[in-house]
């Protein structure tokens, strides 16, 4: 079974995006047979050179056919994985998806033209990084060919994002790979006009990406989704979202900080002494009494380390309504299965996400649209983690009479 | 945890998420192969005590299988049956000329007969993802709704399709827990899961039903598949596009000759 | 590194090395010797590749020859690396991370994801698909590389099949050259088909020592021990297999297979013959493949099969009486040496090694081993076994003087620890693998010693 891994590529459409996507498509023989079929054979009519329109239109065809569920997704694979490039048209999609989308990022690749260099572009792709705590980074320096395969050039680009990233936080990035992608130089073939080159291509760089350690080895969270009453037994009900949970194991519930040891596991038609991330289950507490204050919003974590319980809420949220929001307004926070209501003490770095412009440091609303960081305080406590580590537990909705206006996320 | 797995524990998460939500609540049972997957969902979900009832909207013209299999069914897992006609427009003698009305009058408006005496405030449909675009016609998305689609995979369903119709009808939700499943993965848990399902699913003399509803409506397809493991391989096999088929033809062609001038043929 | 000349009988090398035709060979072999390889059965080159590629059995990666039938109709299909079902040496390298590369060899085609260069073999219908990354056609474009060279003209024309022999030789060893120089490899593997060719071609010519054609001959293998040199120069320590598939002696007469079961009451072919498996099923208890691949058409596994299974070794056992009986009219020589089943020489992949099955377990098995012909015949050197359904004659000559044998492969191998004694083409990728610390698949075939028993 080959492993996964989803990464994001980030770069301004005119660096290439598009036609670096298309060749990695077709290089690893990743479209439909007659998909490679219609590239060979415009490939012909170009001198050789594949042209890589086909490839980009087939995917905004099968983007547009697809149900809502997933969106942004452009599947390829290789010897060793099967990739996935959560792609976004723009920066707006792209931050809505990362928020408030489902598939976490491992990687990213960031892409920027040879001749154009650094530019604010760059500088705020950087940003939207290290937002969304991305580590793992791979810098693709684009279009060569029209610096003339310049060692220099290529050297100068890299120290100048290197030292943008480290401004940010960031580290430092795993590879910098000087790439041609309509020739496909270093993208799946060594490229022989680069001789001063010794690193690796990019399909090698990726093979090199170390995928997000598994959920189930991650720390113990079962948010209670509801309580069951079966046979005279109560049961906690819930998805697991991160860890591994067995018979017999200490537990502690968050906000309400009670310990309790699990009975057993309990599921229809089998019988389960562990669960892992990912499954819904049920879970029988040993005492009768342990089930005292406990309700639907309560967190099943491990004893230690503790999770954080915030009552103060500092996160990033993708304001997605077309009635603003205010500052003292007073809204819903539902965080896995846990709601409180919130006020708003403070919007700060409101930017705006197509142009990623910070539009005031210390604003007093967020329009449609708008990211900013959000500074709430709610009326209990709620079991949170940096998204990073347990997406379920650091990713939000807010909402307004049961609608959803927003999604945020926890550093 | 396979894929099946992934996608049985978000189906049960979003069931469960329904009923603590709306307490008033119905699964719809259509007796075809995802509702039946579906109440196998809700069985499990429930631990087998299903406290809500499976609602069968039956315009009379089902296949005789399908009924003795509700009936079957429906007592062995002690369902709370609920069956709704539209006995006004059965006894006015509504039949299927006109495809449209009869399934307006003998499906929609049994529905909303039913709501309306039962009160239900939410309904669990068996709707996949890859016969979205067949039903859409039949559910209503606000602008806004479909801009806030999120992915049932790893969030709470915030958003359920809101059935808004006209104004003398009710308004209810409608909660769709095998959204992410496409065909190939039902047949794939049936046959995991060995749940029943009728019989008409399979080939007799050449041919079977790759879905079942009214006998007027339903037309058989070719196939030889006369078990669940032949299902799965049809489907597997048919769903590589027919545009490879063709790539392929001339890959043979050129390769006969080839072998044929070495001598190999 | 592997550079491997197929069809190369073991003779033949060890006469041109003595000869002077190949002293850079004669310079290897005399460091490192040269011994005597087996191949597969059948002999032909997909089976004996795709056998080395996976180290296994025929039975597992379920290529048994260059055309077999769909299961569910009598229909041809051509089977190749899409429906190989194990996977390749590069594919397990791949997965260590080792950087591999495979040019031209039999049953690579369409070339699988691997972590560097695969380029499909002769059978690859145009450039553009023979890489993988896709993108190194552009490569092979700009040097005119050639697939293969053009298999009409050796019927028609010899000189001008010699020619373009040379010109695709040149250029698969420029690629090859090009590829070696760009990168540092742990696995790299070129294989020259043009030697099979020329040996099907002018093999009687070369024996028979013709003024024109027998120096022709020569002067191919001059020229491939030449890139030899070259090769040797430029590696001069590492470990190196230099090798064959199988070997290859006159042909006396082909054997139209086919048409002898028809005449032996076997096979009725169909009222309209399209192709090689045009049988009526209804009338028919057998049929055959290209090269003595035999089927009993048995019922409940053949679409229209009649056969009862009760039935099926007696079958077996009558038909192997029949084509043992096969006698050349002109010789009297009888045609076919063995006919062996085929749990004698193929395995499934969830069995014990090599334990044998009942023939009625053998004939339902399902699976990759179902696809097995039930019997394949051995036959005498010198008569090559064919199809020819169609036609009226058993025994017939053609264009083709040289004919594949199953013994006499040659291995030549620096730095790479083989098996001592008997040694089979399936034997070959744990050594490699070993070499590479890379472990092997656990069901690989010939982990120490041969599996298939000597005929």
């Amino acid at each position: 079974m080959r492993d996964h891994l989803k990464f994001v590529a980030v770069g301004h459409v005119d660096h290439g995006k598009s036609t670096l996507i298309g060749r990695l498509l077709y290089d690893t023989n990743s479209l439909p047979p007659d998909k490679m079929d219609e590239v060979r054979m415009a490939s012909e009519e170009n001198d050789g050179v594949p042209e890589f329109a086909f490839v980009m239109d087939h995917l905004e065809e099968e983007r547009r056919n697809r149900v809502t569920i997933d969106t942004a997704q452009i599947f390829f694979k290789t010897a060793k994985r099967e990739y996935v490039i959560i792609d976004a048209p723009g920066h707006k999609q792209f931050l809505k998806n990362m928020i408030t989308g489902s598939t976490q990022a491992e990687a990213a690749l960031l892409l920027v033209a040879a001749e154009e260099g650094l530019q604010e572009q760059t500088h705020r792709h950087a940003y939207m990084l290290s937002l969304l705590g991305i580590r793992q980074l791979l810098i693709v320096i684009n279009k060569m060919d029209l610096v003339n395969y310049d060692q220099q050039r290529f050297e100068q680009i890299k120290k100048d994002i290197t030292k943008r990233l480290e401004e940010f936080g960031m580290e430092p990035p795993l590879m910098t790979i000087p790439i041609v992608s309509t020739l496909g130089e270093n993208v799946a073939r060594r490229s022989d006009k680069m001789d001063w080159y010794d690193g690796m291509t990019l399909l090698e760089g990726l093979d090199q990406l170390q995928p997000a350690p598994s959920a189930q080895n991650g720390r113990l969270r079962f948010p209670v989704q509801d309580i069951y009453e079966l046979e005279g037994e109560k049961v906690l009900v819930g998805r697991l979202a991160s860890g591994t949970l067995r018979n017999g194991q200490d537990i502690m519930f968050h906000p309400l900080g009670k310990t309790a040891t699990v009975d057993y596991i309990k599921v229809f038609g089998a019988s389960k002494d562990q669960a892992i991330a990912g499954e819904s289950i049920g879970i029988v507490l040993k005492n009768k009494n342990a089930m005292q204050g406990l309700a639907r919003g309560e967190v099943a974590c491990d004893l230690s380390p503790s999770p954080h319980v915030h009552n103060t809420i500092v996160a990033t949220v993708f304001w997605m309504n077309g009635e603003p929001l205010h500052k003292n307004e007073t809204i819903d926070l539902k965080c896995a299965t846990r709601q409180v209501s919130c006020k708003v003490k403070k919007i700060t770095d409101r930017m705006n996400s197509s142009t990623l412009e910070i539009i005031a440091t210390d604003a007093n609303d967020l329009h449609d649209t708008e990211v900013a960081k959000l500074t709430l305080k709610a009326d209990g406590y709620v079991c949170m983690d940096p998204f990073e580590s347990v997406a379920e537990t650091g990713r939000f909705v807010l909402m307004r009479d049961n609608d959803t206006v927003a999604g945020g996320i926890l550093h | 945890m396979d894929k099946l797995d992934e996608l049985e524990s978000q189906s049960i998460y979003i069931i469960r998420e329904a009923y603590y939500h709306y307490k008033k609540l119905a699964m719809l049972w259509s007796i075809g192969k995802d509702s039946s997957t579906m109440v196998w969902l809700v069985r499990k979900a429930f631990f087998g005590k299903v406290p809500f009832p499976a609602l069968h909207i039956d315009t009379s013209y089902k296949f005789p299988q399908m009924y003795k299999f509700r009936d079957e069914y429906s007592r062995k897992w002690g369902l709370d049956l609920v069956i709704t006609r539209n006995e006004k427009a059965l006894a006015a003698g509504m039949t299927c000329e006109k495809k449209l009305e009869c399934c307006t009058a003998l499906k929609t408006e049994a529905l909303k007969i039913a709501i309306a005496k039962h009160g239900f405030d939410a309904l669990l449909l068996g709707i996949r993802r890859d016969e979205h675009g067949i039903r859409a016609k039949e559910r209503v998305f606000s602008p806004r709704d479909e801009e806030f689609k999120w992915n049932y995979q790893d969030q709470p369903p915030e958003l359920w399709d809101q059935f808004k119709s006209q104004a003398e009808e009710q308004t209810h939700i409608r909660v769709h827990p095998l959204l992410g499943w496409t065909e190939l993965d039902i047949w794939k848990y049936i046959r995991r899961e060995q749940i029943p399902i009728t019989e008409l699913y399979f080939a007799k003399n050449g041919k079977r039903y790759r879905s079942i509803g009214c006998t007027t409506c339903c037309n058989p397809v070719d196939s030889n598949a006369a078990t669940i493991d032949d299902m799965i391989n049809e489907l597997e096999t048919t769903t590589t596009s027919e545009r490879a088929g063709r790539a392929q033809d001339k890959e043979d062609t050129y390769t006969m000759q080839k072998l044929r001038a070495l001598g190999y043929m | 590194m592997v550079l491997s000349i197929d069809g190369v009988p073991f003779g033949l090398m060890r006469r041109m090395m003595d000869n002077g035709v190949m002293p850079n060979m004669a310079g290897l072999a005399g460091n490192v010797g040269i011994r005597q390889m087996r191949s597969v059965q059948p002999t032909v080159s997909c089976v004996a590749w795709a056998s080395y590629m996976t180290g296994k059995n025929p039975g597992k990666h379920g290529i048994y020859g260059f055309i077999d039938r769909r299961t569910e109709s009598y229909d041809l299909m051509f089977p190749n690396s899409a429906t190989m079902s194990a996977e390749n040496i590069w594919e397990v390298l791949s997965r260590a991370d080792k950087r591999v590369f495979g040019m031209n060899v039999p049953s690579s085609y369409p070339p699988r994801r691997v972590n560097g260069i695969l380029i499909g073999d002769f059978l690859t219908p145009t450039i553009e698909k023979a890489a993988y990354p896709a993108g190194e056609s552009e490569y092979l474009r700009s040097i005119d590389y050639r697939i293969d060279s053009d298999a009409q003209l050796a019927r028609r024309d010899k000189r001008a099949m010699l020619a373009d022999l040379d010109k695709t030789l040149d250029t698969r060893m420029e690629a090859m050259f090009h590829y070696l120089d760009k990168e540092s490899w742990d696995f790299f593997h070129t294989h020259i088909m043009g030697s099979d060719r020329i040996n099907h071609f002018l093999w009687q010519k070369m024996e028979d020592n013709d003024p024109e054609f027998a120096p022709a001959f020569f002067a191919y293998y001059r020229r491939i021990d030449k890139a030899i040199g070259r090769l040797l120069e430029q590696l001069p320590d590492i470990p190196l297999l230099i090798f064959s598939d199988h070997g290859f002696c006159r042909i006396k007469q082909e054997v139209q297979l086919s048409r002898y079961l028809v005449e032996t009451g076997w096979t009725t072919p169909a009222q309209e013959i399209v192709h090689p498996l045009s049988v009526d099923p209804a009338k028919s208890k057998a049929y055959c493949l290209i090269p003595g691949r035999i089927y009993v058409n048995l019922l409940g596994r053949e679409p229209g099969g009649i056969v009862p299974l009760e039935k099926y070794q007696q079958v077996r056992k009558r038909l192997a009486e029949d084509l043992l009986k096969l006698r050349d009219p002109e010789t009297g020589e009888n045609v076919i040496r063995k006919v062996v089943m085929r749990e004698d020489v193929y395995w499934p992949s969830d069995r014990e090694k090599n334990a044998t099955m009942e023939p009625e377990q053998s004939a339902m098995y399902k699976g990759t081993y179902g696809k097995a012909a039930d019997l394949i015949a051995i036959p005498y050197d010198g008569y090559d076994l064919k199809l020819g359904l169609a036609g009226n004659k058993i025994l017939q000559k053609t264009e083709l003087e040289g004919m594949h044998t199953y013994d006499d492969a040659f291995m030549v191998a620096r730095g790479i620890e083989l098996p001592k004694d008997d040694l089979e083409i399936l034997m070959l990728a744990k050594p490699i693998l070993d070499k590479l610390g890379v472990e092997p698949p656990n069901d690989m075939d010939g982990t120490g010693s041969a599996i298939t028993p000597r005929f």
